[in-house]
């Protein structure tokens, strides 16, 4: 093949650019860190670093509202836990009371307790997670239960709150219902009706009934609110399990993430390096080969 | 008979034929660097001997030779390879500008990156999340409002973007009609004057490499063939129609009375059929992926905000409102990405329908409710697209690699094609380009040749003056 003086220069000119753009590429790729800057240097990279990426938003709007829900959980569980001691002490109170041999004073001054018990369920069931009701449904800004001047009827701001669940989305179509509504924490046969007829029997001195009925009711009562103890406290732990696997799951997506996207820097730097020194030596036999013709040996 | 002058005759001649041949050498040499020209050589024959048959020749030892003379100036050209190159220099047009154009389409989407549409979709989810832990706060309804006029903004920006692209490749068009026109007027004239050049016997070669720079030009910009004409013309047919004829050239011209730039044929009216090349590349690509990519994002704008609204306006707001739009058409009209918006209505943050349940005592949206926003953050999740099979992030996420593979290809293409032009060049470079060496070598000989012959004429004028000064004296 005949070579002409031009191709000469422009082989060495098409060498030159060819190692020039693989500089151009390690520079950028050392200078950003990632290995590729536009979609079409990877489509398949890019591909996935999106969807990592949605993917990490997610995990992370998942975790805090896990972690939202969790406290929410918690303060049910302790309100739970000193409903059902003013239950306890309620049922002590129908045994004591249940004694025909006391005197009416001591009645008197037991249904005096019961009140106060009624007024501690009242502020229980008036808990708050920051400013929120917790026992009143959707009405989180209404204050649900009260007590009347009697001291012993309790009535609801609003009167139904069945199936307002307050959920928390914690995975893909994952919703954890994180309430107790107020029509599930008094139960079918209202829990504070038996605090009521307690008091109520007390004062008339009636021991037959407190022994039988009242008893009955408030046993029945302390398991409901067992139940609904159990209930939060499973919820609680699968919110636990669920922050667990996601704080998992959101180091995984660090290390997929960076595996997507970011450059293997040793590997970038060496490849460099080569790149330079071809570079170099073009550039050095380009000095050699393309002065001298013959013009150079002729006088 | 020899006559007496008869070796300055020869003399003469080859002083004449080495000289034009040096002359040709420094032709090359001057234009070792000229794009397109291709190494001349003259090309010498020996004159016709004598003496020639005939009854009344001499009888003496025959034939005498007499001399050199140049039979023509020949240029060095493989017109094999210059279709080649030509063939192949449509397909770099084509992918070159697709390279380009893809690359800047790219660069709207601005993927993978925290101010892509993707973040802004996934901020907005986020949100509305939010939303639905804290129904009753204010911030987080008035973040559900400006992320949703971010996402609605990001869509209009990048919508604008494409228009934007669109306008400037008609003007774009517009330019390679132009200049396709005037090559293709240049080609016609040096037809012309190669015709008439050829006519008179010459060898027009320094004109028909400007014609071959200017075909070489052409066929970058769309898809030409060229047909061999009578007297060295060339013409050029555009996908079957003549953009040059012999002398005469056809004008294209644009078209905007449809809306768009039409290319169309000046002498028949009619849509003139570009399909590659540059020109070819620009139409296609405003045609087919720069409408591709405006209208996947309509479609996205429109099913999403459609699906997203139909959640909302069954949700309650703060203030009892319902059958609210969240997202609306700018100007009305259907939802596309160039005109949605966050509705005005929203301003007033009550009116975020968070809610399910209306409290029937207030007749206002229950403030602990957030169950309709759970809905609207599941909104995202739902297969609305590519007929149920994909989510909006899903479907944005193809999107995107679908422009990704296909600037991945134009990007490979062309360097491809530079490839294989580099190799066909250095083919035709090795036919037609100039080596200093070579001439140098040449200019030798011619230079070494040259004074030969002047000292063989002083050798001839020695003998005559021997003949005539000195003999019989």
């Amino acid at each position: 093949m005949r070579v002409s003086t031009n191709s000469k220069a422009n082989g060495l000119l098409i060498n030159l650019q060819q190692t020039a753009r693989r500089i151009e590429e390690l520079q950028n790729q050392l200078a950003t860190g990632k290995r590729f800057q536009v979609p079409s240097e990877d489509p398949n990279a890019t591909r996935d670093s999106m969807e990592l990426r949605t993917v990490g938003t997610e995990v992370e709007q998942y975790l805090k509202n896990a972690n939202d829900g969790a406290g929410w959980l918690e303060t049910t569980d302790i309100a739970l836990d000193q409903l059902g001691s003013v239950f306890s002490n309620a049922k002590d109170l129908a045994i004591y009371g249940a004694n025909d041999s006391l005197p009416a004073e001591s009645k008197m001054a037991l249904a005096q307790k019961g009140r106060q018990l009624i007024a501690q369920a009242v502020q229980i069931a008036n808990s708050t997670h920051g400013s929120r009701y917790i026992f009143a449904g959707y009405s989180t800004g209404t204050k649900p239960y009260a007590l009347n001047a009697d001291g012993v009827t309790v009535t609801r701001a609003a009167p139904l709150d069945a199936g307002q669940d307050i959920t928390r989305q914690v995975g893909d179509g994952e919703q954890v219902t994180i309430n107790v509504t107020g029509d599930t924490l008094q139960g079918t046969s209202n829990i504070f009706d038996a605090l009521k007829g307690l008091v109520q029997d007390l004062e008339a001195g009636n021991s037959s009934s407190l022994s039988t009925t009242r008893a009955a009711e408030i046993e029945a009562a302390g398991d409901h609110i067992l139940e609904m103890r159990a209930r939060v406290g499973a919820k609680v732990n699968r919110m636990e399990a669920v922050q667990d696997q996601l704080q998992g799951v959101q180091i995984n997506f660090t290390s997929l993430l960076s595996k997507a996207e970011d450059a293997d820097i040793p590997r970038a730097l060496i490849d460099l390096k080569v790149a330079q020194s071809a570079y170099e030596t073009a550039l050095a036999v380009g000095a050699r080969i393309i002065p001298p013709t013959l013009v150079d040996f002729l006088r | 008979m020899r006559t007496t002058f008869f070796g300055i005759e020869i003399g003469r001649r080859a002083l004449q034929a080495q000289q034009r041949a040096l002359d040709v050498t420094g032709h090359n040499i001057a234009n070792a660097n000229t794009p397109g020209y291709s190494r001349q050589a003259t090309s010498l024959s020996a004159t016709d001997p004598y003496e020639a048959p005939s009854a009344t020749r001499t009888g003496r030892p025959g034939q005498v030779g007499t001399g050199v003379a140049e039979v023509a100036i020949e240029r060095f050209r493989d017109n094999f390879l210059d279709r080649e190159f030509r063939t192949e220099n449509t397909s770099l047009g084509s992918w070159e500008t697709r390279d380009q154009v893809l690359r800047e389409i790219e660069g709207f989407f601005a993927e993978p990156s925290d101010a892509g549409l993707r973040t802004v979709l996934d901020k907005f989810w986020q949100s509305v999340q939010d939303l639905s832990n804290n129904p009753d706060s204010t911030s987080a309804r008035a973040l559900v409002v400006e992320r949703g006029a971010d996402f609605a903004t990001t869509l209009n920006h990048v919508q604008r973007q494409l228009q934007g692209l669109k306008a400037n490749l008609d003007a774009d068009i517009a330019n390679q009609v132009n200049e396709i026109n005037i090559t293709a007027q240049q080609i016609a004239s040096l037809n012309d004057l190669i015709a008439q050049t050829t006519a008179m016997g010459d060898k027009p070669n320094d004109l028909k490499d400007k014609r071959d720079l200017l075909l070489d030009k052409l066929s970058k910009m769309a898809d030409i063939r060229t047909v061999d004409g009578e007297l060295g013309r060339i013409n050029v047919m555009l996908n079957g129609v003549p953009l040059v004829e012999e002398t005469r050239s056809n004008a294209l011209a644009v078209d905007t009375s449809s809306g768009v730039a039409q290319v169309i044929w000046t002498h028949t009216g009619t849509a003139a059929e570009v399909k590659r090349g540059r020109l070819g590349a620009l139409k296609e690509l405003r045609d087919n992926d720069v409408a591709f990519f405006s209208s996947k994002l309509d479609e996205l704008a429109q099913t999403f905000a459609d699906r997203f609204n139909q959640v909302h306006t069954a949700g309650y707001g703060l203030d009892g409102s319902t059958g609210r739009l969240f997202f609306s058409a700018s100007g009305g009209g259907t939802i596309t990405a160039a005109n949605i918006q966050v509705d005005p209505q929203m301003n007033n943050l009550d009116r975020v329908a968070a809610a399910t349940t209306l409290d029937t005592t207030t007749g206002r949206g229950m403030t602990g409710d957030g169950s309709n926003a759970v809905r609207l953050a599941a909104v995202k999740k739902e297969l609305l697209f590519a007929g149920g099979t994909a989510p909006v992030d899903g479907f944005y996420k193809s999107v995107v690699s679908d422009l990704a593979v296909r600037s991945q290809a134009a990007l490979q293409m062309t360097d491809n094609q530079n490839v294989l032009l580099t190799a066909i060049n250095r083919q035709r470079d090795s036919v037609s380009g100039v080596s200093l060496d070579e001439e140098m070598i040449n200019m030798v000989r011619y230079q070494q040749a040259y004074n030969a012959a002047a000292k063989y004429i002083n050798a001839v004028d020695e003998m005559i003056d021997t003949i005539v000064n000195r003999l019989g004296r």
